[in-house]
């Protein structure tokens, strides 16, 4: 059996040995498919590039604009003794529009935790429109994984007061993520295509720094549940832990101008001793008049590396390795009545105890809301959280009410 | 063979299909691309109101052209086709778009400010109510006569969904049955709300 590292060893759970090449080399193709069919894509886009329409010559070509969201709220937790708490956050984004081709754009985050006001870097990034369909962006970026992390998180966009127990940050009360809001240093290409009648395909490809282990070199590490699984963190750091950069990729098909499907993944290590993560997402999105249906779900593969030392550093890529999988997935649906709009979501996850979701080895969690809207942009969003768990540590139901405003 | 040939053909083997696919892939998305002229403001304007329409809903209720100006909503249409995916073509119809009701809206305005409005003594007519209509760019989220976007609700027919009374205050004042309503208000003179209802009724339809 191989050795795991400190955050692997409380685990007790089933885990299968395999050799575990096929999701890495599987993770690798479908990136370098992605790539290549955009560079493909982008050769003759290049070749017409300077016959594309200037951006509306007439308007001045420099602006900075300060946009973003803030939220005020109180939750109930009913956790034995019930804990009231009132809680609030400012994202503001600031974008620096210059000429027609490039674009900066970054959000801070700042909250406040046990009395500490605490300030991140959300995403800070430099987008060059290479023309009508591609643009290379460079810097710290939010990951196209998925859609929610990417598009749907800000407060106001997102309907409910709190975000699926599938993503989030670590700070955060309810159950643990089982990945953060992702975003990472590194280079993406993205690429859109315009059907017409509504329909288009879109991509991404990106190389980032990767995933690291919160905790991990010698910190004592907490897991979910005390299971393998560790904190994974992106983006915390500009040091790169191995060298080894992650490979990602998104393809969306907008199949009509109300149905969208959106196929994610990527593959990165997170060790230095070859550890790896494979991550494959679904997404779907349609909408009936005032009528909204989404929902997303991701496996995830990890592969422990061996514990084996090689004089050269190499890794033995034809080792037993230990692999395990988790995952999880939320389909939410809403409808709006003037400036009504109750929701219900509802989560599932499964701990690395289960390949499948099968009910004793997961957690699920059942979300009532209902906002209220003031304008586009600004609602009273309420949320009843009734949480399930089976297989870790207890989660308490949870009532939140939160004004997301965004501007 | 050899087992280095045999390798070599395993794995040419593995990559065929998806690079076949990726290729295909790659080919349709460049040969389909749909190209959108700019030469007609009104066309360019309504393809943005379409766009706006089903792309921003995509991920959120759409926002109102008056909460930016035209620098602003170019800064910011510039995000969203960082984030969203937008192409050039849709982006720039969009912005048109905003700049469209948000010209129109300022025109409003103005006339509305104004110490003696000729068209208050204007006599309401269907032909004036269509001029007016066409400038406020109306068939942009609406559809008129059986073409035009899908923002709003079809006006075809609309009076036998809603009373005049109702016409009149939506247009006098868009958001007082809806907060969230994105509909821009023109502050159009009572004479002119008359002459875009009669135009409406001219209209009919279903």
């Amino acid at each position: 059996m191989a050795a795991f590292t400190d955050y692997a060893r409380p685990y007790h759970g089933v885990l299968h040995e395999s050799r575990v090449m096929t999701p890495r080399r599987i993770g690798r193709r479908i990136c370098i498919v992605l790539l290549g069919s955009l560079a493909l894509a982008l050769a003759p886009e290049l070749a017409t590039a300077q016959s594309t329409v200037p951006f509306i010559d007439e308007l001045p070509s420099h602006e900075f604009l300060v946009v973003g969201y803030g939220t005020a709220g109180w939750q109930l937790t009913a956790n034995g003794a019930t804990q009231n708490t009132f809680f609030g956050s400012l994202s503001p984004l600031f974008l620096f529009q210059f000429g027609d081709h490039f674009l900066y754009e970054a959000e801070l985050e700042f909250d406040i935790e046990e009395g500490v006001t605490n300030t991140s870097l959300e995403y800070a990034q430099i987008d060059f429109f290479l023309n009508d369909q591609l643009t290379l962006v460079a810097g710290k970026f939010l990951v196209p994984f998925g859609v929610f992390g990417e598009r749907l998180h800000p407060t106001w966009i997102n309907k409910l007061p709190s975000r699926p127990p599938l993503y989030g940050h670590g700070g955060e009360s309810g159950p643990q993520p089982l990945l953060p809001i992702l975003a990472d240093f590194g280079v993406m290409l993205r690429g859109s295509w315009d059907l017409g009648k509504g329909k288009g395909i879109t991509g991404s490809a990106y190389v980032t720094q990767g995933p690291s282990v919160e905790g991990a070199h010698g910190e004592e590490e907490e897991n979910h549940g005390g299971g393998l699984i560790p904190e994974f963190q992106f983006g915390e750091d500009v040091t790169d832990i191995n060298n080894d950069k992650m490979l990602g990729g998104r393809l969306a098909l907008v199949l009509a101008p109300s149905f969208e499907i959106d196929l994610s993944g990527f593959t990165g290590e997170f060790d230095d001793d070859g550890s790896r993560l494979n991550a494959y997402n679904v997404a779907a999105e349609y909408r009936f008049g005032s009528t909204e249906f989404r929902g997303e779900g991701f496996i995830m593969r990890y592969d422990f590396g061996e514990a084996e030392d090689h004089d050269d550093g190499a890794t033995d890529e034809h080792a037993e390795r230990v692999t395990a999988e988790t995952g999880g997935f939320y389909v939410q649906a809403s409808h709006r009545i003037g400036p009504w709009e109750p929701i219900i979501r509802w989560t599932r996850r499964s701990d690395a105890t289960a390949a499948t979701f099968d009910t004793d080895a997961g957690y699920s969690q059942l979300t009532f809301g209902l906002d209220y809207w003031f304008a586009p942009s600004i609602a009273l969003m309420a949320g009843l959280e009734l949480n399930d768990s089976r297989s870790h540590e207890e989660v308490p139901n949870r009532f939140v009410v939160h004004w997301a405003f965004g501007f | 063979m050899s087992t280095t040939a045999k390798n070599l053909a395993w794995s040419a083997s593995r990559w065929a299909l998806p690079s076949l696919i990726g290729l295909l892939a790659a080919g349709c998305a460049a040969s389909g691309t749909v190209e959108r002229s700019v030469e007609d403001p009104i066309a360019l304007s309504n393809y943005g109101a379409e766009v706006y329409g089903y792309s921003c809903a995509r991920c959120h209720n759409a926002r109102a052209a008056v909460e930016r100006s035209d620098r602003e909503w170019k800064a910011a249409a510039l995000h969203m086709r960082a984030r969203a995916n937008l192409t050039g073509p849709q982006a720039r119809a969009v912005i048109a778009f905003l700049s469209s009701v948000n010209a129109a809206t300022t025109a409003g305005a103005l006339a509305r400010q104004a110490p003696a409005a000729p068209e208050a003594e204007e006599p309401p007519s269907a032909e004036r109510g269509k001029e007016l209509a066409t400038a406020a760019g109306c068939a942009g989220c609406h559809v008129i006569g059986g073409v035009g976007g899908a923002l709003g609700p079809s006006l075809d027919g609309v009076l036998g969904r809603r009373d005049e009374d109702f016409i009149r205050r939506k247009i006098a004042d868009p958001r007082f049955d809806n907060p969230n309503s994105v509909m821009p208000n023109f502050r159009f003179s009572a004479a002119r709300v008359e002459s875009i209802l009669a135009y409406l009724k001219s209209v009919g339809g279903k």
